[in-house]
Formats: structure tokens, sequence, C-alpha cells
């Protein structure tokens, strides 16, 4: 944001509240971007360096047994596996299943939209609660298969809201006009109301695929089978080991170890965050104007 | 007659609209039937709550507990009730406060940060472990708090101090859970309200300006008064989550030795149902949590309502 300057005739109190603003978002800045940092490095540095204490800011030697032990002694690719598999699956089946609910539910003559718009909402608020949702997973044959850690999660009502407001801020007349160019509801949909509404899309795609990445609760509730494990269970197993949780096994993992796990994890996300972020704080703040 | 001609017509208009909507119908389906499925049907399910649940009967076959509310009155005469809302109330109070001035101090200091790269900089990575996983900051957090390598130990031990493992810890189990999530939530939660700050309307503050309002009194009177109702609507949301203090965090943090302070509701819920395998003492507590949660979001929402800022 550019200011103008010719308001903006800068006094010493201004320069100096300018000041105090840079430095304390620099400290900000610090907070957050530390601890991450901190990770990184410590992956890097011989253990024995990490426990001296010769780690602050800048590592001693670099070393990459921890990522190799991680490759070699755990089954950290099976569990990366399976969470690729979860997160693709998932985002594409929750993306599909949201927009055609949200794209109906945008059309404001579609009779019973109140009713179905009721229901919808009041699931936000209240739920069975967590064995009667555990109990219908289990009758519906899903326990214990990796769909147990799509399906039951894999529509977000808040999501579909989100997608919903922003079909319905698009002008009424360019949709009349594709109707009456002969245009069928599907076709409007794929051809003209998805390309229009890219920013939305990305940003709860974003979220969807963010959540699938960090799935480990519905592991934990719904399943048994260690081969099924998502990456996080590991990584929580892994870090739980050295705190002596969980029961006793061959080896504890060092601090070198656990900080692998924990950047291998992150990397994914890493690596998409910065594309996605100009998509998701649109799809924020339609959220926060729509309510 | 009279009333055979309406109910035709309704009948009439019924058929019309499925004719001319059904693809809109059709594309429903999948939603409803998860909804359907994954919320509707667990509701069902709630009668274990006043069932003595036995495996091998189902529900339907399990007899009714006797009296209904049995599981209530073991739930509130254990040892375990008082110290599990305690706690639960007030990690989830104090964290929402928190959180909650925590994100507008965030975007009141960025709003007035005017070097644009450095505040898009401060920005990116302040929303960064929104998108982390609580496992990942459990281990973050394990980097710094371990007894035996953390961070916070060595610094202690180097100011010849005796270390203490922090995360098993009945003192500081509480300030970690809303350190961290505080550290975790804050920027992706300043968004809505920097995204409400844009949209005050410049001219106030140029006529504050030339009224000769300077910096603090501008955010005082122009800036805050400018996010007030996003506020409140924000306030009006979390009063449904009062019952909820975070399982997703605390299952991840807490171990035996800080059940003392850190047990929630959730985290007892979880253990007595999928532990324990007591299916209708389970969903009772969980039901009588989310009966409040509800109660609370639907009593705040009327009463805002009627002061003109409902949610729905």
């Amino acid at each position: 944001m550019v200011r103008k300057k010719g308001l903006m005739t800068a006094t010493a109190g201004e320069k100096v509240f300018d000041l105090c603003v840079l430095v304390i978002l620099g400290i900000l800045f610090l907070c957050w971007f530390f601890p991450l940092l901190y990770v990184l490095l410590a992956s890097v540095t011989p253990y024995k360096d990490v426990i001296k204490g010769s780690l602050v800011i800048i590592p001693s030697s670099v070393t990459f047994t921890g990522y190799s032990y991680i490759f070699n002694f755990t089954n950290i690719f099976l569990s990366f596996r399976n969470t690729i598999v979860i997160t693709v699956v998932g985002t594409a089946l929750s993306m599909a299943v949201s927009v055609l609910l949200a794209f109906p539910l945008s059309k404001k003559e579609l009779p019973g939209r109140a009713l179905l718009l009721k229901l919808l909402v009041f699931t936000m608020y209240f739920s069975g609660g967590l064995i009667p949702t555990y109990m219908v997973v289990k009758n519906v044959g899903l326990q214990n298969t990796l769909w147990a850690m799509i399906i039951p999660g894999a529509l977000s009502v808040y999501n579909m809201l989100l997608i919903k407001s922003y079909f319905e801020s698009m002008p009424a007349a360019l949709l009349d006009a594709a109707i009456i160019d002969g245009c069928g509801p599907a076709r409007t949909l794929i051809q003209i109301v998805l390309p229009l509404s890219l920013p939305v899309l990305m940003s709860v795609m974003l979220f969807y695929m963010v959540g699938y990445w960090n799935t480990y609760y519905s592991y934990v509730y719904y399943c048994y089978d260690k081969t099924l494990r998502p990456l996080q269970v590991v990584l929580h197993e892994i870090i739980r080991k050295a705190t002596g949780e969980a029961e006793a096994e061959e080896y504890i993992p060092t601090i070198t170890v656990q900080m692998s796990a924990i950047v291998f994890t992150c990397i994914p996300i890493i690596c998409v965050y910065p594309f996605l972020q100009k998509y998701f704080t649109k799809g924020v703040m339609l959220g926060a104007i729509k309510g | 007659m009279y009333v055979s001609v309406p109910r035709r017509r309704l009948s009439d208009r019924f058929i019309r609209s499925v004719r001319k909507y059904w693809i809109y119908y059709a594309m429903m389906i999948p939603g409803l039937i998860l909804v359907a499925t994954f919320s509707y049907a667990p509701m069902y399910g709630i009668v274990l709550a006043f069932k003595n649940f036995k495996m091998k009967k189902g529900i339907l076959g399990s007899p009714w507990m006797e009296p209904w509310y049995g599981h209530f009155k073991m739930f509130f005469d254990s040892p375990y009730s008082g110290r599990l809302l305690r706690n639960t109330l007030i990690i989830a109070l104090t964290k929402v406060v928190w959180a909650k001035v925590a994100a507008v101090l965030l975007a009141l200091i960025l709003n007035e940060c005017r070097v644009s790269w450095y505040k898009r900089v401060v920005q990116t990575v302040s929303y960064m472990p929104h998108f982390l996983s609580w496992v990942v900051i459990y281990g973050i957090t394990y980097l710094f708090a371990s007894e035996s390598s953390g961070y916070i130990g060595r610094v202690m031990r180097a100011m010849g101090r005796q270390p203490v493992n922090l995360l098993s810890s009945n003192q500081v189990f509480r300030p970690l859970l809303y350190i961290t999530h505080i550290w975790k939530g804050t920027g992706f939660s300043s968004i809505i309200y920097l995204a409400s700050m844009s949209s005050i309307d410049p001219t106030l503050y140029e006529a504050a300006q030339v009224d000769g309002a300077g910096r603090i009194q501008r955010i005082w009177h122009i800036t805050l008064p400018g996010i007030r109702s996003t506020f409140i609507m924000l306030c009006i949301i979390s009063v449904g989550s009062i019952m909820s203090a975070g399982f997703d965090q605390i299952y991840v943090f807490y171990n035996e030795l800080v059940y003392e302070t850190g047990d929630i509701i959730d985290t007892y819920v979880y253990r007595v149902g999928l532990e324990d395998m007591r299916f209708g003492l389970s969903t009772a507590v969980g039901l009588f949590k989310n009966a409040i949660g509800f109660i609370l979001v639907y009593a705040t929402n009327r009463l805002a309502q009627h002061w003109g800022e409902g949610i729905w």
C-alpha cells in the first residue's frame, strides 16, 4: 500500500511509531520463524552436538544420519504412501461432493433449499458424538480401511458454504445468458461457473488437502491395522518413543531423527503453501463476510 | 372441494419442480448421503447414552438403563467429573480470550506497517503454523521443552538450575497449551480482522488526521470501532466451543502425569469409549457436552439476532 506523501508529513512521533511497529513485527517474525528454522537445523546436526548445546543458531557440522535413519529403519515410506493416497483420493472426492452440493444450493429458487441449508448448518453445531459415529463407521464396514480416513470427513459443511456463497456472488445475468444459449445446469457448472471460481476452489482445496495430509484422529478412532498408519501417526510414535511413552522398543530415536521426521512430514505442505497462499486469504475473507 | 384444490396444486407444483430441477437434486445426492450417514445417522446412536449396552445384543436389543439417567449419574458421582469440567472450561475460556486478543493485536500491528514487503513476509510466516498438524507442533514443543535435550532445559542448566520436564509438569502444561495454540492460530485468525480493517473508509483516517489525531488515537477511535461487528460475530461463534478445549491438541500433548490439569471432557470421552469400551457412559458424557455447546450457540445467536448481529 502506497501512502500519499502529502498527508503523511512524518513528524518525529510518527517516525518513532513506525519504528516501533517494525521492531515489534520483527520480533514476532522471529517468534514464528525461529522454531521452524531450529527444527530444520536440529535435523541436520549430529546428536552429540545437540546434547552438548553447541547448536544455538549455526550447526557445527552437518549430518544426514537422521534422514537416512527414518528411511531405513522406520516404515515411514509405507505411511507416506498411505497419506498420499488419502490426500489425493480424499481431496478429489471432497471437492467433487462439495461443489456438487454447493451449486444447487446457490440457486435461490430451488425448492427445499432453505430446509436443506438448515439441516446442513445444524450438523456444524451438533453431532452424535464419538461413539455413535464410531458405531456408524463400523456398521458401514469402513472400519480398518483407508476409506475410514477419507469418507466420514469428506464433506466439510463449512467449506461447502464458502463455495456456495462464492457461487451466489456471481452475476446472475451471466448464468441466465448461458441458459438462454441452451446450456444445461451441468454444462453451466463445468464451463462457466467453475472456471470463474478459481480463488475459492483453490483455497477450499488447500484446506481439504491440509486436512487430509494431517490425518491422525480418524486412524486413532477407526483403525488398528498398523500397515494403514498415516504419516502423522508414525511421526507421533517416533516423537513419543523418546519420551518413554510408547512400549519399549529396540531403539530410542534421537532428537536428530525426530526432527528429520518432522521436516520430512512438512515438506509437501511447505511446497504447496506458497502457491496457494494468495488464494486462501480471499477464501477466509469470503467466510468473514458471509459468516 | 375447497380443501382439495390447493392440495392438488401442491402436488402438481412438487412434480413440476422435480421435473424442472431434477439435475440439481441429482447433483446433491452424494453430499446429502454423506451428511445423512455420518452426521444424522449417529444422532440415532445417542440412545446409547440411555442404554446398558451389550455388544452382542446391539443398540436396539440392549436393555434401557435403570434409571434412565444412570450414565449421567455415574459420571457426576465419579471423582473425575469436577476435574474434567474445571479443566475444560478453564482451558477453553483462556484459549478463546487470548487467541482473540492476540489476533486483534497482530492485525492492528500489521495494519500499521507501511513497508509492504516487510508486512507480507511477516504475514506469510505467521500463517504457516496453521497448516502444520498438532503432531508436528508437539514435536517442535518437544524440541524446546523436553527434559533431556530441550532448548529450554539446556538454558536452565547453563544458568545452573535443575531442568524439569516441562511436558509432564502440571504447572506448565496449561500455559504450554495456550502458547502453542496462539503460535499456531494467531496469524491465520488475524486475516479476518485485517480484511475488515481494509474495508474501513480511508477518508475517516484522513479527516481524523486533519483534526490532529495521532496514530494511537486513530487506532482507538477508527480502527477498533471498525472491526467491532466482525469481533462480535466471531465471539458469538466461539461461544459454542466453550465446552471444547481442543481435543486435537490435548490428545497429542498430554500424558498421565498431567491429567490433573490437562484432562478434558473430550479426552475422557475417548478414553472411556474407545479404550475401555464403555460405550454408554462415553456417549452420555459426549451428549452432555454437545448439548450444552449447542444450547449456548443457539441462545447467543438468538440474543445476537435480537441486537441485530446474528450469524445465520
